[in-house]
């Protein structure tokens, strides 16, 4: 055998393994591929999902809004009406900002965001109108909003997901502990609950780092007193 | 050799090669964890120094809680917060205790209680109100440290637990805030009862197995008109 075959065949070897892990190498990223669009998918349906349960938050607030602002006299928590029916605007504004954020994210992750139109509030069965039933109401939702954002956080595949639906998830728990001291009769309404409404609650975000504003970044430290 | 015989080399290099490359790809790019020590290990450290941080905090506030000075003007509030305050500091050393579980399973050395000491702030004056100011402004903080450390941990097992204990400390942090700027108020029939419903899970989602997430709170029922 020549020196000339001896070229040859390691020309054509070496070309061989080349084409060879050519191969592989596209089959794998075509597998890496599949996954990433599997991973997408799966990150735009819990997003989705997310978004719906925002849409839901709203109508609901929507319907209780309109009882808060003047219940019956007949209702026993009347007067506490009103400071609830501000506390539920304000909360229902920042439910929209966080519908607001997950749309881009959805679409992101090669999703359609959900049409708000689509989605319908369905009081609880047995639920009668009254200021305590639907602080009631908004409690537990909120509380179910904290775990499905907390929960989500173990799939989301990609951090800047992640980041924001930590931001939502950590409000969403604010929602739940305030309207959870209202509904248990610990707290109430304070001096400057009138006054102050955006105190309560004072941002739509925990921190989000494109967003500082609507942020608790942007939330001053308090001052101490002398 | 036969022509099966080549094609059944070939497909056994062409396997390989596909196995292998593969296997390489994984490595490189298939899971988020680069070569080297865990990157989430000091981003989950700084969390635990903060977490002692907080807790020795609280330690250094408790007995101005539980004995407030004579004079002090919310002196009359201080055993029920000294009670919700032990609480939280215990959820806080909860928290840490994951924090340290998470860093010991990613091959990383928990930063030790004692390297973290706490000196109040400048101008603090140990008062009931600066006391819950302190708390306030430092709960807030951490809220925002944990919701910056998902955006950087790798991996999704981290980032669920810090999004966890992330929104037990927005649940400090508010119930503080609206008590200091007067948005709500303490109900007095209501309080000396419920101190243990103040913020009353340690974490969102249960965790570790345990009933110590806010899934453990039952949902209210309602009442009939």
């Amino acid at each position: 055998m020549s020196n000339d075959d001896l070229s040859r065949r390691d020309a054509l070897t070496s070309g061989a393994a080349a084409a060879l892990v050519g191969v592989g190498a596209a089959l794998a990223v075509s597998a890496v591929t599949r996954d990433a669009h599997a991973q997408n998918a799966a990150d735009a349906t819990a997003l989705n999902g997310l978004l719906r349960a925002e849409y839901e938050a709203i109508r609901a607030y929507d319907t209780a809004i309109g009882y808060l602002m003047s219940p019956p006299m007949t209702d026993p928590g009347a007067s506490l009406g009103p400071a609830a029916a501000a506390v539920a605007n304000r909360f229902r504004a920042q439910h929209r900002d966080h519908a607001t954020a997950l749309i881009p994210l959805v679409t992101a992750a090669g999703g359609t965001p959900v049409n708000e139109s689509t989605v319908l509030f369905t009081p609880p069965a047995g639920l009668s109108l009254s200021v305590s039933n639907l602080i009631r109401l908004a409690a537990n939702k909120e509380k179910a909003a904290a775990i499905a954002y907390t929960n989500a956080l173990r799939t989301l595949s990609t951090q800047g997901a992640a980041e924001v639906v930590a931001a939502i998830g950590g409000v969403e728990t604010q929602h739940f502990i305030v309207l959870y001291l209202l509904a248990k009769g610990i707290a109430q309404p304070g001096m400057n609950a009138a006054t102050m409404t955006n105190a309560i609650v004072p941002s739509s975000f925990v921190s989000i780092e494109a967003n500082p504003s609507a942020s608790l970044d942007s939330v001053a430290d308090l001052a101490f007193t002398a | 050799m036969t022509d099966s015989n080549k094609l059944s080399r070939r497909g056994f290099i062409g396997g390989a090669a596909i196995a292998g490359t593969s296997a390489t790809l994984a490595a490189c790019g298939g899971d988020d964890t680069p070569a080297g020590p865990n990157p989430d290990i000091t981003v989950l450290n700084s969390l635990l120094s903060a977490e002692w941080l907080a807790i020795k905090a609280y330690a250094a506030g408790l007995p101005t809680l539980q004995m407030p000075a004579t004079g002090d003007p919310l002196a009359a509030n201080g055993p029920v917060l000294y009670v919700i305050a032990q609480r939280w500091q215990t959820q806080h050393q909860a928290h840490a205790a994951a924090l340290q579980a998470a860093i010991r399973a990613i091959g990383g050395t928990p930063v030790d209680e004692n390297s973290v000491t706490f000196t109040p702030p400048t101008g603090f004056s140990a008062t009931v109100r600066n006391v819950m100011v302190l708390a306030c402004n430092a709960e807030k903080a951490a809220a925002i440290a944990y919701n910056r450390a998902v955006k950087g941990l790798t991996a999704a097992g981290n980032r669920f637990l810090a999004g966890n204990i992330e929104g037990d400390e927005s649940q400090h942090f508010i119930v503080l805030y609206a008590l200091l700027q007067q948005v709500v108020a303490a109900n007095p029939s209501g309080i000396i009862t419920g101190t243990m419903d103040v913020v009353p899970q340690t974490f969102v989602v249960n965790y570790n197995g345990m009933q110590n997430g806010l899934e453990a709170v039952p949902d209210f029922t309602y009442t009939t008109a």
